[in-house]
């Protein structure tokens, strides 16, 4: 079970994630990233309250951090990842210590351990 | 929480072997004996199902195919149990959505392994 | 398997069989009713399978063959006849009878099989029964003869920590056959160590993205101790799903290899990540490598980050086994070890001159430092002995063998089975032990465990087994040798005692006493002789060599059902904790782990005791050797003599002594020639002051007790 909430405050969407995010989920998600991508400017995620997190739905956010450099929006974390989110991208080795070359210079990777979401 | 799992065969032995070996090892069972009762059994709480192939009303190819057409359980894990003559049938399988396979006779060492590798 | 579910077994197969019967009936009528044709095979199929899982591998493998041809019937490629509906039913009636273990006629059943194998076409009668499923017993789609993810190095053995570099990229529709990624992955972590680098460079922008699809793909740097083929089994259900790739980059097991490992531009280059020639370009610039290569852009940032996580991997893995290699062990020859402790005997003796002469001096700083010596050389001691100790199970090893050899020179089958091989005893007493071993596990292969057939007579399992056992109690080491052999004769013992004039006709014996007849010398039961054993001489010089040891030996044996001898053996021969006491004026040694405390006996107990040796301690009587008497004292006793209670295998005897000296680490020294029969005296050693104290030989003072009893 995935529950989506959002929160809108003016050109910003906040998408809360609570539960699992997974290959059952995947759709949902997808769904809302992308629908949130196309229609606000900037776009904040809040992993704090998922309780599993695969890898289907962390390479959905890479995608969108990805698509939001490209489409000239902000993808960024809102507040802390949740434990089950921080282990699972270590398991699954998407952990960096830089970002990934597909990554502009000065916009932060989803994974890098060197930069917040602060930006 | 023990994950639960459903296992489907027309043998009634083969499903108390099943069965009792699960149980042992803590995973909650539910026995079908062939693919249309294992249909009606499958609740959300099954998270994998022990299949035989050779089976009257619905084999297991069907129930693969019926598990895999159900946006409720397509990601669901499904192991065939089968016997080592049935090469095509594993290719039958396998294009039907199997997740792996297990050759009768198996041993419960066996048949643990293959759930926990499954199930993780 | 259960019993109960056996029952099941045969309870629903013969329902099936019921079933297959009619079914066979009305397919004779009907021979163009594929459904009952379905219903046959699966009935087939079930006692097949099922038959197998219980055990019936009888049942499972004849049903096959019926089963096979019913594939072939149910594909239409072989019709349904007359004669195939009654050699089935022949067929079920044999299955039945198999079931039931009742009646079975073989010929008739491999007369089916014959005739079932013939209705294949184009298959010979002696096509093989298929053979055991693959070593997992679970398998994978086998059918697809895909390109195996064959290895580049040779695989190295499991158990050496052997580092592998994994490039494993998934089917993107990978979840439609319901198996996880994360599963995956998860799984290969368990194997040890890891470091995973996941690529995204293949994931596409979220309008492009279909979200159950997976698009990451992985390089693993892997140390394991499992062996390649665990790595591969965790792939086992997918192999036709992913491009796995396993390089070995470390096999564990040269301890020589450089810790540096490769630079970063070779690892590359080994990866295909890059070429010769753009890293040539890469390198002219005087920069540092990995920054070299980002700013050129040749190589993704994400591949040079896996790079130097293989080179930490590797690099981490060879440190830790050279820092291993390099703690592990000095190998000094023994002589040097032997020569230490004799050194350290010696030293003993100083330290104990030192500590008395100090005491006598009253000067409280030389006691302090004669203090400090003490314990330091106890310590000494204790090292320096533990040095010399082995596990025994380096002989026992050996004795694997030559049971082997024995048995099939004997025409026996014996197992040898042995347990605390790793108790340990010092080296010489462990090569000393091992003559003494060899002719006692000789003499149980040979006497002890019976020929096949007569074992099969008695109704024994026709291996025989000889347990060898080691175990520390106290300050001793325990070995046993027990066989399920036919044991001791008591009877035949008896007689031939009185053959060889050992004990007269009509001496009340008790079974231990019989049994430790066979230990005098020239004594042998057996009516063959052999090039085994059974040339007479032997056990006594068994027994010999035990007592050598300052060991002993017991034997118990049961009739028919085997025999355990039971050696007791000291840690070590060289220094012996003892308590030193005074005879006569004259210095004596027991040691003191047989000791369990000392009385006092006064002229009044030995009247009230009437001439006996007999002393009561706190209400139980026990026996005493007056050691004044043994060694003809002339002297006059002290009016209050002390009472040394030891206790003998489970007896207690006492020694009448003039005092109790005290606590004394005496280290051993040998009698010499002249003086080694001396009975009642193991050996001597040197006190503080330089005199000499006589070790007594408590096992044999304490028999004289016995037969006096007797």
């Amino acid at each position: 079970m995935l529950n989506i909430q959002q929160d809108v405050e003016q050109d910003r969407l906040l998408l809360k994630l609570e539960g699992d995010a997974t290959i059952e989920t995947a759709s949902q998600l997808h769904q809302a990233l992308l629908e949130g991508l196309q229609n606000y400017k900037d776009v904040q995620i809040d992993c704090s309250a998922i309780e599993s997190i695969d890898l289907y739905a962390l390479q959905m956010l890479c995608s969108a951090h990805r698509s939001s450099v490209a489409w000239e929006k902000s993808f960024t974390y809102s507040g802390i990842l949740s434990p089950a989110a921080v282990s699972a991208i270590a398991t699954s080795g998407l952990k960096r210590d830089h970002g990934c070359s597909l990554c502009p210079d000065g916009v932060c990777c989803m994974w890098a351990v060197s930069c917040t979401s602060s930006s | 929480m023990s994950a639960t799992i459903l296992t489907v065969d027309d043998s009634k032995s083969i499903r108390q072997m099943v069965s009792f070996t699960l149980q042992q090892a803590g995973y909650t069972v539910i026995e079908a004996e062939d693919g249309q009762d294992a249909l009606t059994k499958l609740t959300p709480a099954v998270k994998l199902v022990l299949s035989d192939l050779n089976m009257p009303n619905l084999d297991g190819i069907g129930l693969i195919k019926a598990i895999r057409a159900n946006p409720a359980t397509k990601f669901l894990p499904v192991v065939m149990l089968t016997t080592e003559s049935q090469g095509d049938k594993k290719q039958e399988g396998r294009a039907a959505g199997a997740t792996g396979w297990i050759v009768k006779p198996f041993n419960p060492d066996q048949l643990l392994g293959v759930v926990k590798k499954v199930l993780g | 398997m259960l019993d109960q579910q056996k029952e099941i077994f045969r309870e629903e197969a013969a329902e099936l069989l019921s079933d297959l019967e009619d079914s066979l009936l009305e397919l004779e009528e009907s021979p163009e009713d594929m459904d009952l044709v379905a219903k046959v095979f699966r009935s087939m199929h079930t006692i097949k399978g099922s038959g197998a899982m219980f055990g019936f591998d009888d049942i499972a493998a004849f049903t096959h063959e019926v089963e096979t041809v019913y594939d072939l019937v149910r594909n239409g490629e072989v019709p349904v006849t007359k004669e195939l509906v009654s050699k089935s039913l022949a067929a079920r009636d044999h299955i039945s009878s198999l079931l039931s273990g009742e009646d079975i006629d073989e010929a008739r059943g491999e007369e089916l099989v014959t005739a079932f194998q013939q209705m294949v076409p184009g298959q010979q009668p002696a096509a093989p029964v298929e053979t055991a499923p693959e070593d997992l017993g679970y398998g994978l789609f086998d059918d697809a003869p895909v390109e195996p993810p064959a290895p580049v190095a040779e695989a190295p053995s499991a158990n050496a920590d052997a580092t592998y570099r994994i490039s494993l990229k998934l089917d993107r529709h990978i979840i439609n056959t319901g198996t996880r990624p994360d599963g995956l992955l998860r799984e290969l972590a368990e194997l040890g160590p890891h470091q995973m680098v996941a690529h995204t460079g293949d994931i596409p922008s979220l309008d492009q993205l279909a979200p159950e699809e997976c698009y990451l793909h992985w390089d693993i740097i892997l140390t394991t101790d499992q062996g390649l083929n665990a790595i591969k089994d965790v792939f086992i259900f997918v192999e036709d799903d992913i491009e796995l790739k396993i390089d070995v980059i470390d096999d564990g097991e040269d301890p020589d290899a450089d810790v540096d490992y490769m630079r970063i531009g070779e690892i590359l280059l080994a990866r295909g990540d890059i070429t010769q020639q753009e890293l040539d370009e890469i390198l002219g610039q005087n920069k540092p490598i990995g920054q070299k290569l980002i700013d050129s852009n040749v190589v993704p940032q994400e591949k040079i980050e896996s790079a130097l996580k293989e080179q930490e991997m590797v690099r981490a893995a060879r440190t830790q086994r050279k820092a291993q290699e390099t703690a592990t062990s000095v190998r000094v020859p023994a002589e040097r070890l032997d020569y230490l402790v004799d050194m350290v005997g010696e030293l003993v003796t100083v330290q104990a001159r030192l500590s008395q002469a100090a005491g006598m001096r009253e000067d409280s700083e030389l006691v302090a430092i004669a203090e400090e010596v003490e314990r330091l050389t106890a310590e000494l001691r204790d090292n320096s002995l533990s040095m010399r100790m082995l596990p025994i199970g380096t002989t026992f090893s050996k004795f694997k063998r030559l049971v082997r050899d024995l048995s099939n020179e004997l025409g026996k089958d014996i197992e040898l089975k042995t347990s605390g091989a790793e108790t340990e005893l010092d080296k010489t007493v462990i090569e000393k032990l091992n003559d003494p071993m060899v002719h006692l596990i000789r003499n149980s292969l040979d006497h002890g465990i019976e020929a096949p057939d007569v074992r099969a007579a008695a109704g024994k399992q026709a291996t025989g087994t000889v347990l060898l056992t080691a175990a520390h109690s106290g300050d001793s080491v325990e070995i046993t040798i027990q066989d399920d052999g036919k044991g001791l004769d008591r009877d035949a013992i008896f007689e031939k005692g009185v053959e060889k004039g050992l004990i007269s006709a009509d001496a009340k014996l008790s079974d231990t006493e019989i049994y430790n007849l066979i230990f005098a010398p020239g004594f042998s039961t057996a009516k063959v002789v052999s090039n085994v054993s059974g040339r007479g001489v032997g056990m006594d010089v068994v027994k010999r060599s035990i007592d050598s040891l300052r060991g002993s030996i017991s034997i118990d044996s049961q009739q028919g059902v085997g025999s355990t001898i039971s050696i007791r053996i000291p840690l070590t021969l060289a220094i012996v904790e003892s308590l030193l006491v005074s005879v006569d004026n004259e210095s004596y040694a027991l040691p003191l782990s047989i000791v369990e405390e000392c009385v006092e006996l006064t002229r009044q107990d030995i009247a009230n005791a009437h001439g006996r040796h007999l002393v009561n301690v706190r209400d139980q009587i026990v026996p005493y050797i007056p050691l004044r008497q043994e060694f003809e004292a002339i002297s006059e006793p002290p009016d209050v003599e002390q009472v040394v209670i030891t206790n003998l295998n489970g007896n207690r005897v006492g020694f009448v002594v003039d005092q109790v000296v005290g606590q004394h680490q005496s280290v051993i020294k040998t009698l010499g020639r002249m003086c080694k029969d001396v009975k009642g005296l193991s050996g001597a050693t040197i006190l503080g002051d330089g005199t000499v104290a006589l070790i007594l030989d408590v096992n044999h003072l304490a028999k004289k007790v016995e037969q006096e009893a007797a």
